[in-house]
C-alpha cells in the first residue's frame, strides 16, 4: 500500500489554526498571564470577537478565564493552561512538518 | 510565516507595549539624571527620601492609573523567552569587565607616573564612561526593542565626549541631555494617551 502523502496537515489543530485564535494563543504563550484588555490591544480584536474566540478556547480547555474585580471594576484574567501550552507546541511542530512535506 | 512563528518577536512586542510605550521610564531616568546633575552643578544635596521615593511612587501610580487602564496588564515570566535577560546579563558582565580593565590600566599608569589614581581617572575616565553608558543604553534598546534608547545612548556618549574634548561644563551638558530625555518621554506619553483611550471591561466596543 502506498504511503499517504501530506499526513502532517491532517494533524493540524483547526481550533488554533484560525488566525485570530492563533494570535491569541501566541500572545498568551509568551506571558504567564494577561488581562482581557491587554490581549484585546495586542490582537486588535473587538470585545465581541475576542470574547467569542476565548470562549471557544476555554471550552477546549486551552485557556483559563478568571473573572473578578479590581478596584470594584470587572477584570478578566487569562492564562494558557498546560493543555493549551502543549497544544500550541504541537501545532507549531505540525506546521513545520507541513511545510517540510510540501514539494519545493 | 505561519510555520515559524517568531515567539521572541511576539514577546518583545507585548513587553514593549506593557512597559515602554508610555514614556514613563524615559521621564523617570531623565529626572534621576537631572537631579544628579543639578545637585552636582549647584553643590546641593538632593534628599533620597524626599525626591527619589516620591518619584518612584509617582511612577508606580502613573503605571496603575495611566498605563494599565489603557493597554491592560500582563505578567511576564521571570526569564523572558526572548533571551533579553541573558542579553542584559551578558551586557552588564562585559561592561563590568571593561570597567575593571580600565581601572586596572589607569591604575598601572597612575602608579608608574606617580599620579594619584583619582586624578588620572578624572583625566582619562570621562570618554570611557561615555562609551560604557552608550553601550548600556544600546543593550536596553536591543533587549526591549525600544529604538529611542539608542538615541539616548548616543546622547549620553556625546555628552561625555563633548565635556572631555571641549571646555563645556559636564553637568550643564547632563542637565541639557536629561531635559531632552524628559521631553522625549513627555512626547511619547502624549502619543500613547492619544493612541489608547481608557476602557473598562464591560464597556468595550460600545464607543
Amino acid at each position: 500500500m502506498a504511503k499517504p502523502k501530506h499526513r502532517a496537515i491532517t494533524k493540524i489543530d483547526k481550533l488554533i489554526h484560525e488566525p485570530a485564535r492563533l494570535n491569541i494563543m501566541a500572545y498568551l504563550y509568551v506571558v504567564e498571564s494577561a488581562d482581557f484588555l491587554f490581549i484585546m490591544r495586542q490582537t486588535d480584536l473587538t470585545f465581541g470577537n475576542l470574547s467569542s474566540h476565548l470562549s471557544k478556547l476555554e471550552k477546549a480547555g486551552y485557556v483559563s478565564v478568571k473573572k473578578g474585580f479590581v478596584d470594584r471594576k470587572p477584570h478578566t484574567l487569562l492564562r494558557l493552561t498546560a493543555k493549551g501550552r502543549a497544544a500550541f507546541d504541537e501545532y507549531r511542530k505540525n506546521m513545520k512538518s507541513v511545510f517540510k512535506e510540501l514539494p519545493s | 510565516m505561519v510555520q515559524n512563528i517568531d515567539l521572541a518577536e511576539v514577546e518583545k512586542k507585548a513587553f514593549r507595549m506593557s512597559s515602554h510605550e508610555d514614556g514613563l521610564l524615559d521621564m523617570f531616568l531623565g529626572f534621576v539624571f537631572l537631579s544628579i546633575a543639578v545637585s552636582e552643578y549647584l553643590g546641593i544635596d538632593i534628599s533620597f527620601f524626599w525626591f527619589y521615593i516620591p518619584l518612584l511612587l509617582i511612577w508606580i501610580g502613573a503605571k496603575k492609573y495611566l498605563t494599565y487602564p489603557r493597554v491592560g496588564y500582563a505578567r511576564f515570566s521571570p526569564m523572558r523567552k526572548s533571551g533579553s535577560t541573558a542579553i542584559m546579563a551578558l551586557l552588564l558582565a562585559s561592561t563590568l569587565i571593561l570597567v575593571i580593565f580600565t581601572v586596572g590600566v589607569v591604575g598601572v599608569y597612575a602608579i608608574n607616573a606617580l599620579i594619584p589614581l583619582k586624578e588620572t581617572f578624572a583625566q582619562y575616565g570621562l570618554p570611557l564612561i561615555g562609551v560604557y553608558v552608550g553601550i548600556i543604553f544600546a543593550g536596553i534598546a536591543y533587549a526591549w526593542g525600544t529604538n529611542r534608547f539608542y538615541g539616548y545612548g548616543v546622547l549620553a556618549s556625546m555628552v561625555c565626549l563633548l565635556a572631555y574634548f571641549s571646555s563645556l561644563d559636564l553637568w550643564v551638558l547632563v542637565i541639557l541631555a536629561s531635559s531632552g530625555i524628559i521631553l522625549s518621554g513627555i512626547v511619547v506619553m502624549m502619543s500613547f494617551i492619544r493612541k489608547y483611550s481608557v476602557v473598562e471591561e464591560g464597556t468595550y466596543g460600545k464607543a
